[in-house]
Parts: C-alpha cells; structure tokens; sequence
C-alpha cells in the first residue's frame, strides 16, 4: 500500500519559486518606489493566506486520499447526521474562543481604522488649518517691547514654526497608527485561517486515530508515523 | 539495539577527552570563555534562532594539552544522554540539544503526516553522520528500542527527546468529546525503533494535562 510520507522532495521548490522570486522583485521594487509597498500588502497577504489554506488543505485531501486501509476514516467512520452535528459542535467549540477574538480583533480594526480615515480627511484638515494660522499669527506678532526684549521675539518665531510642524507631525502620526492596524488586520485574518485548519485538522487526525484503534487488526494498521522523509534541508 | 547499545547516561561530570571538536549550547560545557562559532548556518536557522542555538561555543578537547582532563558538567537533575552515530540519523529536539560533534550534519525532516501534524511541529530536527551527540533531559531518561510486539511502549509526546530516524510511532489519544474539544495530549506508541530517548516521568495517563496547556496547544503545536 502507498503511504503517504510528507512531501516529495521537488514539491517545496515548486511552491517556494512561484511565490518567493515574484515577492523579492516585488520587494526590491518597493524599495525604489514605496506606494509599491502598499499595493503589494494590499494583494499579496490575501492571496499568500488562500495560497497557504489551499496548501494545508491539500496536504490533508493527500492523507486521506493515500491512507485507505483498515482504520482510517474514509472507510470505516460513516458519520450519521447525529454524529455529523456532534463533530460540527467540537470544531465549533475548539474554534469558538479564539476564532470569535479573532473575528472581534478584525471588526475593531476595521472600525479603527475607518475612524481614524475619518479624522484624517475630517478633522485633521482643520486642526493643520488652524495650527498654520495661529502659527502665522504668533510669527507676525509684534510688539514695542521686543526692542527691549528680542529674545521673546525669537522664542516666538521658534514656537511658531513648532506649531506649523505640529498638525503636519498629527497626520504623519495617524498615518503611521493607521498602517499598524490595517497590518494587524491582517495578521488576525492570518490567525483566523490557521486556527480553522487547526481545529479541523486536529478533529480529523483524532478521528482517524480513534477509528484506527477500534480497526480489529490495529496493530498492524498502516498509520504509522515515520521519519524517514526524503526530503531533509 | 546497536544504538541503544551505542548510548551512554550521564548523571555526573564526564570526560570528554577523545572527543571530536565539538559544538555546545552557549553557556553549558566545559569552555565557559567563549569560543563562538556558527557552524553549517543554513542548516535548521529558524529553530535554531529560536532556542538560542544558531550561534554555538566551540570546544577543542585536543586544544588543552594532556594536564588536566576536560569534563563536561552536568548538573543535577540533568542527565546527558550521549549518543554515538555511525553513520546513523537521529532525529531530536532542539532544546534537548547539548552538543554534537564537528563531523555530524545538522538538517530538518518536513513530516506532514496528518496525526502527527495536529499534535506536532511538521518540522523535525535531526542529525546525521558519524560522531557524537549529547541530548540534555532533566531527569533520569528513559532509554529503549522497540521491535515489532503487542506491548509497544507509550511516550507522551511532550516527553519525547530523541529518537531514531528508523522509528515508527504509532499516537494514541483519550477518548471522550471533552478530550476532543481541550486537546488532549497524545502519546507516542513505539511500534519499532532502534532508540527513542524520553524523560521518565511517564506516569501521567494520557488525556490529563492543565488547561492552559491544552489551549496553547491547539494554537500552536
């Protein structure tokens, strides 16, 4: 019987090629052009994500495929709608804590981040606005007593400029706040994925194992786990 | 059984004179000076990186003359479980590592193997060549080989240190819905094997292990 022993030796160029020789000429072309940056995150975390689930979910499809014999869950484990359900519920309940946080974490990002569009395009406007204008009137500010006293004047002008540079520093600021959270949206996209396979993976394996022992010649069931992979780097 | 055979415990210092050159885990052995080296840098970078192994101390037993004979120290309760390859593998774990010497290979084994990979990392360490390795347990280890029998021994996984690359574990898991939803801990079954390398404190039953255990595993194997 054909077993299923990891990946074949050429599988892991074939993947890593494709992804990873357009990701450094997209990355050297970041560097040269930065707007690059944006677009790329934007693309290729969603993509790099369904590229990964689609991989895990290969994997699995191949262990199913390959391990037909006694025990194993394709042929022996024939879900009722009972069982089904019940099976439904532990990956449910597995996935629940963390995959509702997950969720939670990427509603309020999303919000964070639209709130803080908001005050960008709103708000922002008119705070640089009027920090410009009480700079230029703080600036032009003139006194008689400045010929006594230049150092206020000077003190002045320097508190003037601060404040010219004080709404740009805001919205370079907010700029910077909304790029953390978009990249942690996306991080928790990333955990969302990896803890549904877990969970589904998890069950199945339990599954296969649970079915492998009630299998009446067990001991000389074919799922065994080897180390002798081909494939070493 | 050769390897078993092949297999020293250690529970007090010893000397490793007549060794190879070899490659310890900073701030253990005998050379406390520092003598840094970064020795095959392309083999197992990320678990190297991230138990603190990628930049290794290198010790010369050859180098201090004939005076004073170079131990190794082991602590109480650590154990050194030292393993002579001949041109055998052995995979392990990377933060049982102790030292390995200068001729062996490091390198890594993707095992995608279902059961294993919902209880496991996929990535497997594992050194080969002819030489010595040390594997760290604290505690007294248990050290077996398995042929093919009815009886096969239970490990729990968390427990495994080292075993060889000929090893076929069988897993075995609690039953019961509980256990399925807290994920249970699952234990290796020896089917076969020429040395599997464990801490022996093995009398916990399968499917007992604390809550944040349970959960920290379905995050992360």
């Amino acid at each position: 019987m054909k077993r299923f022993q990891g990946i074949r030796h050429d599988d892991p160029l074939r993947i890593l090629v494709p992804i990873g020789v357009p990701c450094v000429l997209l990355l050297a072309l970041g560097m040269i052009f930065p707007q690059v940056v944006a677009v790329v995150i934007a693309l290729g975390v969603p993509a790099a994500t369904i590229a990964v689930a689609y991989l895990l979910f290969r994997f699995v499809q191949k262990f199913l495929g390959e391990n037909r014999g006694p025990g194993c869950t394709l042929d022996t484990w024939r879900p009722t709608v009972l069982s089904g359900l019940r099976t439904g519920c532990c990956v449910l309940l597995q996935w629940a804590p963390f995959g509702f946080l997950a969720l939670l974490v990427f509603g309020a990002n999303g919000l964070i981040v639209n709130g803080i569009e908001w005050l960008l395009a709103m708000g922002i406007d008119e705070l640089s606005a009027g920090t410009s204008k009480g700079a230029k009137e703080v600036g032009e500010y003139s006194c008689w007593l400045f010929i006594f006293l230049p150092e206020v004047k000077e003190a002045l002008q320097s508190t003037a400029t601060e404040l010219e540079g004080l709404g740009r520093a805001l919205y370079n600021l907010l700029q910077v706040v909304r790029y953390i959270f978009v990249v942690e949206t996306y991080v928790s996209w990333i955990f969302l994925t990896w803890l549904t396979t877990r969970s589904v993976l998890y069950f199945l394996a339990r599954r296969v194992l649970v079915e492998q022992s009630l299998a009446p010649d067990a001991e000389s069931s074919p799922i065994e786990i080897r180390f002798d992979m081909e494939f070493t780097r | 059984m050769n390897l078993l055979m092949r297999t020293t415990v250690y529970s007090d210092n010893f000397s490793i004179e007549g060794f190879e050159p070899l490659y310890a885990r900073i701030g253990r052995g005998p050379n406390r000076r520092g003598n840094f080296a970064i020795p095959q840098r392309s083999s197992c970078v990320l678990r190297r990186l991230l138990t603190g192994m990628y930049v290794l101390n290198r010790v010369d037993p050859k180098s201090r003359g004939a005076n004073a004979p170079l131990l190794w120290p082991v602590r109480a309760p650590e154990r050194i479980a030292v393993v002579e390859l001949r041109d055998e593998q052995l995979c392990f774990r990377m933060r049982n590592l102790a030292f390995f010497e200068e001729g062996l290979r490091l390198s890594t084994i993707v095992n995608t193997q279902a059961p294993w990979l919902a209880f496991e990392s996929p990535l497997i360490t594992k050194v080969s060549g002819s030489g010595r390795v040390g594997i760290r347990i604290d505690g007294t280890p248990d050290c077996l080989a398995a042929d093919p029998a009815p009886n096969a021994p239970h490990i729990s996984l968390h427990r495994l240190a080292a075993w060889s690359a000929d090893t076929r574990f069988g897993l075995d898991v609690a039953p019961g819905y509980a256990n399925t939803v807290l994920v249970a801990p699952a234990a290796a079954i020896v089917r076969s094997s020429s040395l599997v390398i464990a801490g022996r404190d093995d009398d916990e039953a399968v499917g007992t292990a604390g809550l944040a255990m349970r959960v920290g595993r379905l995050i992360i194997p």
